[in-house]
């Protein structure tokens, strides 16, 4: 196997001097969807922002594709190919749909590319191209943040709570782009809440709890598992 | 038909350089979200910079037009927008909205300052028109000048060149982009840094082009004319609601032209002498309309933002004594100070009073008011007027005046404050028939011509503080849903329709208040002659006329009385609300609350207090000036100070009243008096001087605004440890000390310098004592709230949590009962 596209060894971080995370390894290969689970506040929106450079690690290291990324700006590492969809809809609200899609040629795409990709993919938002984004429903607005990913040929997809606020269709449906592009050869980390909906697609999953990956597997190993750390039974012994 | 054509053109003229000025401030705005005050000062810097290359006979002059145009619009206001960027407004994203005004207030006051610095002496500088004062064309039988077509043809070009760089390239959407959100813009492979770059150097080059173009308009450049002539922009930018660029630029024109046919209509402001400066202020009326007329903003929860302030309010006990031991201080340093530094004393504490009521109304309630001196100002005047000013006829009617203020007043602050129907009225009427007798029998304004009299009265401050309030309470009431930036603007908006319409107000205002007298009972001269001598008091026996001392003290107990009252309020059920209604109007609203009915109490609570302060500071400097000290400009100095000291907290205001009304000046004093003292390094110490004199308050914003908490809190946090219970026994020493010292230097065995090399040295090796004291106790107490943060907790760990928080006979209690029931 060659090297694992997303690699986390022994990362620590926080915000201000309140550590959030304590020590976290994870690794995503080509083709993966690891999906991150856990309460909230576990810290696993953090481990988002650490691997797309939005904050720095105190400690420990992030690899993309076998190399360091510190020290490089998020921008480029968009550009390199890293796709990152934040919590809360990732689209600009005062620009129209048309405008958010410029807005991602910045990622190196042409235009016509990236509407031919979209409008394929949801024709809905076709008919709305010079709507204002945040006029758009929660679900097409997320179907415009998630066609980034798809438009953008991404190496690396970090999905941050992409069920939040969805109908469970929609959901489904926008999970069913996640695993398309994982058999295309995109390594994915996905972090959910709402975890019964991202387990039927995923790869391998944690369990993320007060800043640690608790317990490491395949889907079916952690279903178990859940209800405990949801309840928090035995996570914080 | 010619007047009709030539006033249009004029209007257009004028309407197309607000235009291309409101444009530059909105294409700032929506890609950086700041609000840049500073706009009408770079565009004044830009016309000054413009006219020292072209007309200077001393240094630069005889550039030809076109080349310091370029030089100015290409070089010059670039590089002041990239400066402004890369310094000042970077770090503002995520920051308070006080935060974000106050910056660009203090950039502002810096290029004013920087102005009046270089371009110091009274010459008159006159710029021209492009192609001469002579150039024009016939339309009709009016003349159109070259200048006025110039500006017309550049304002359209520029205005369709703005909207398709914003709409239509990708660099124009990135732009827009930033202001969504500055993270996702990162995540989608932009850096939002260039973009901000490059809307601030278009902003800038768009301010200077109209500063430049609009100078000629003007004829001899004035810092404080250019710099509000930009601000008319304000109004047009907030026409297209600070985002859409084409009614932004119509927006622009409309109030050209309003100005220009009223001009017409009035016969330049001579046909009716009391709206005679209403030509200046049509456009800060028209903001003011616009602000209202404007859709409501939905209610907002809270915003999470990068820098919270945290406000913690004192305890009422160490209140009172800090109090105490201000006016102890004070007094203690009369004996010692020259009447001259107990003046410039007694000026930052005036200047205190009125930031108070900016502590109540925008630390406390969260509600921005730029317009603090135009209530203060309001309160001189009619100080003034009920005591000096005005010749009465019979006293009745402004006992009458007086009672039906009181009685408004009292009504809407009581309500605000949970008193309902009968209760309400009883104690309202009560207030009112107090104040009655209070001006009728204990003040004698009864009988005939209370006016001329030489001093100001109880009754005067009393009344003074009244009809500010309830002038406070009338801006309010339109304003009443505006918040933050809205609200800022049409406070600022009112402050200089204030400037404008009552401080350069010079008509006679006559009275006749029914059933008392015969024909007009009252007749005053509203700002007579653009100067006021104001009275001092002479009450409780004591003259304050002759004696600076008292006044000083009667200022300092003032101050300490209304901040006391101050903490009390946060204290109470009333302040919660108003913490309350800041944080989170969403959430007020949800609870049930009145906020309309706390928004107008807490205006006119601060407007009184304002009023108050004003009365007093005014009384204080013996005389007011249509241009000092209550204007727009000064207003806004004194609201970045107070944001500097804190606004959160009374000792905030006393700091910012301080460093506006005192600091500075003595510090250039100091200065001077060194330049004088040291003639070889003469100009080194001018410089320092006149660096402190024009730009100290600038610079004191820019470097300090940007804690939301204000260095009060710093201080004041370094000085705790001293009123901790186990170092009491250092406070008795450093008392003791302190005081014979001061007995030392009143019975002048020491003097002044002495003095301070022995007090202040004192007073920091006390506090630095007490610290370590209070360091070697608390390191033999464990720190147990931050068990566990870095570590595992441990059985010990937990064993000594139960003991601290008191859980073990509770928990030895629970396995009993487990043990029983098994």
């Amino acid at each position: 196997m060659d090297k694992p596209l997303l690699e986390l060894e022994n990362v620590s971080t926080g915000y201000g001097i309140i550590p959030v995370l304590h020590g976290i390894n994870l690794s995503v290969g080509k083709g993966d969807i690891y999906a991150l689970l856990g309460p909230n506040g576990g810290g696993k929106s953090t481990i988002l922002k650490v691997c797309s450079r939005q904050i720095d690690p105190w400690a420990g290291s992030v690899k993309v594709a076998g190399r360091s990324i510190e020290g490089i700006a998020a921008e480029d590492l968009a550009k390199a190919g890293v796709c990152t969809i934040p919590e809360g809809k990732g689209i600009f609200p005062n620009l129209t749909v048309e405008e958010n899609l410029i807005m991602m040629t910045h990622a190196c795409q042409s235009l016509q590319a990236i509407q031919s990709v979209t409008f394929e993919r949801f024709p809905q938002l076709g008919n709305k191209r010079n709507q204002l984004a945040g006029t758009l429903s929660g679900g097409e607005q997320q179907m415009l943040s998630m066609s980034r990913a798809l438009s953008t040929n991404p190496k690396l997809l970090l999905l941050d709570e992409l069920s939040m606020g969805l109908a469970p269709i929609i959901v489904k449906d926008l999970y069913g782009i996640v695993s398309q592009l994982a058999e295309e050869g995109i390594g994915v980390l996905v972090v959910e809440q709402f975890a019964r909906t991202v387990l039927g697609v995923a790869t391998r999953a944690g369990i993320l709890i007060n800043g640690k990956i608790i317990s490491e597997g395949s889907p079916a190993e952690l279903e178990d598992q859940l209800s405990d750390a949801y309840l928090g039974t035995k996570g914080n012994v | 038909m010619t007047e009709l054509i030539t006033f249009t053109v004029v209007g257009l003229a004028i309407g197309s350089i607000y235009s291309i000025a409101s444009v530059g401030l909105v294409v700032t705005y929506t890609t950086s979200g700041i609000f840049n005050f500073a706009h009408g000062a770079i565009g004044m810097f830009a016309a000054f910079i413009y006219w020292q290359l072209r007309w200077d006979s001393a240094w630069g002059g005889e550039w030809p037009a076109p080349i310091a145009l370029a030089f100015v619009l290409l070089i010059v206001s670039p590089s002041l927008g990239i400066l402004l960027q890369a310094i000042v407004m970077k770090g503002l994203e995520g920051t308070s909205e006080t935060t974000k005004l106050v910056i660009p207030i203090a950039v502002m006051l810096a290029f004013i300052g920087i102005t009046n610095w270089v371009w110091q002496d009274f010459e008159s500088r006159i710029p021209e028109p492009f192609f001469g004062r002579d150039s024009k064309w016939e339309l009709g039988d009016a003349f159109i000048t070259t200048h006025q077509t110039i500006v017309v043809v550049v304002a359209v070009f520029l205005a369709i060149l703005l909207k398709v760089l914003l709409t239509s390239t990708r660099i124009g959407i990135t732009m827009r982009a930033v202001v969504d959100n500055q993270d996702l813009v990162r995540l989608n492979g932009s850096n939002p840094n260039a973009s901000a770059l490059l809307s601030w150097i278009i902003g800038s080059a768009l301010a200077g082009l109209a500063g430049i173009l609009i100078s000629p308009l003007l004829g001899s450049l004035n810092v404080l004319a250019l710099t509000l002539l930009v601000v008319n922009a304000y109004a047009a930018a907030i026409f297209g609601r600070l985002k859409n660029l084409p009614l932004t630029f119509l927006g622009g024109i409309a109030i050209g032209l309003a100005v220009s046919y009223w001009n017409w209509v009035s016969g330049t402001g001579r046909k009716w002498p009391w709206l005679s400066e209403l030509r200046a202020t049509i456009p800060v009326l028209i903001l003011f309309a616009i602000l209202i007329v404007l859709p409501q903003e939905r209610l907002r929860g809270a915003a999470i933002k990068k820098h919270r302030e945290v406000f913690t309010t004192p305890t009422m006990k160490s209140s009172i004594l800090w109090g105490i031991a201000f006016v102890v201080i004070i007094s203690g340093l009369t004996p010692m100070l020259e009447t001259k530094w107990e003046f410039s004393l007694s000026k930052g504490i005036g200047f205190s009073i009125i930031a108070l009521s900016m502590v109540l109304l925008t630390g406390y309630a969260g509600e921005i008011n730029l317009a603090p001196l135009a209530f203060a100002g309001i309160g001189a005047l009619s100080a003034y007027q009920f005591d000096v000013g005005s010749t009465v006829e019979t006293g009745a009617g402004f006992a009458t005046l007086s009672t039906l203020l009181a009685l408004l007043f009292a009504f809407l602050v009581l309500s605000a404050f949970g008193f309902k129907r009968k209760k309400l009225w009883v104690l309202s009427v009560s207030i009112a028939l107090a104040t009655l007798l209070l001006v009728t029998i204990f003040d004698d304004t009864t009988g005939t011509g209370i006016a001329s009299r030489e001093s100001m009265s109880i009754s005067g401050i009393l009344v003074a503080t009244l009809i500010s309030g309830i002038a406070g309470a009338l801006v309010a009431l339109p304003a009443l849903r505006l918040r933050g930036l809205y609200l800022g603007l049409a406070t600022f908006a009112f402050a200089i329709f204030v400037d404008k319409m009552v401080y350069k107000q010079r008509q006679t205002l006559s009275l006749d208040i029914p059933f008392f007298g015969d024909g007009e009972d009252i007749t005053f001269n509203i700002f007579n002659n653009g100067a006021l001598n104001m009275p001092r008091p002479d009450f409780f026996g004591i003259n304050f006329k002759s004696n600076q001392s008292a006044m000083l003290i009667l200022l300092a107990i003032s101050f300490t009385l209304i901040a006391l009252f101050l903490i009390r309020l946060k204290r109470s059920t009333y302040g919660r609300q108003l913490s309350a209604m800041k944080d989170s109007p969403a959430a007020s609203a949800t609870l049930g609350l009145n906020m309309l009915r706390l928004k107008l109490s807490v205006f006119t609570l601060a407007a009184a207090i304002a009023g108050f302060g004003g009365a007093l500071h005014a009384s204080n400097l013996r005389a007011i000036q249509e241009d000092a000290p209550f204007t727009v400009f000064e207003g806004l100095g004194l609201f970045m100070l107070t944001v500097v000291g804190g606004i959160g907290y009374v000792s905030g205001a006393l700091i910012g009243g301080i460093l506006y009304g005192t600091a500075f000046i003595v510090m250039g004093d100091f200065w001077a008096k060194l330049s004088t003292d040291w003639n070889s390094f003469n100009w080194l110490f001018t410089f320092v001087h006149d660096f402190f004199l024009f730009l100290g308050p600038a610079v004191a914003g820019i470097g300090l605004g940007r804690n939301p908490n204000g260095i009060a809190s710093q201080i004041f946090d370094g000085f705790r440890v001293l009123g901790q219970r186990e170092s009491r026994r250092v406070l008795t020493i450093m008392i003791t000390i302190i005081t014979s010292v001061w007995i030392l230097r009143v019975s002048n065995l020491i003097d002044g310098w002495t003095f301070l090399l022995l007090s202040l040295p004192i007073l920091l090796i006390s506090t630095l004592i007490a610290d370590k004291r209070s360091n070697l106790e608390e390191a033999e107490t464990r720190n147990w709230e931050l068990l566990g943060i870095n570590t595992e907790i441990s059985m010990e760990d937990e064993a000594f949590l139960d003991q601290m928080l008191d859980l073990g006979s509770y928990k030895s209690q629970q396995i009993s009962k487990v043990d029983r029931d098994e």
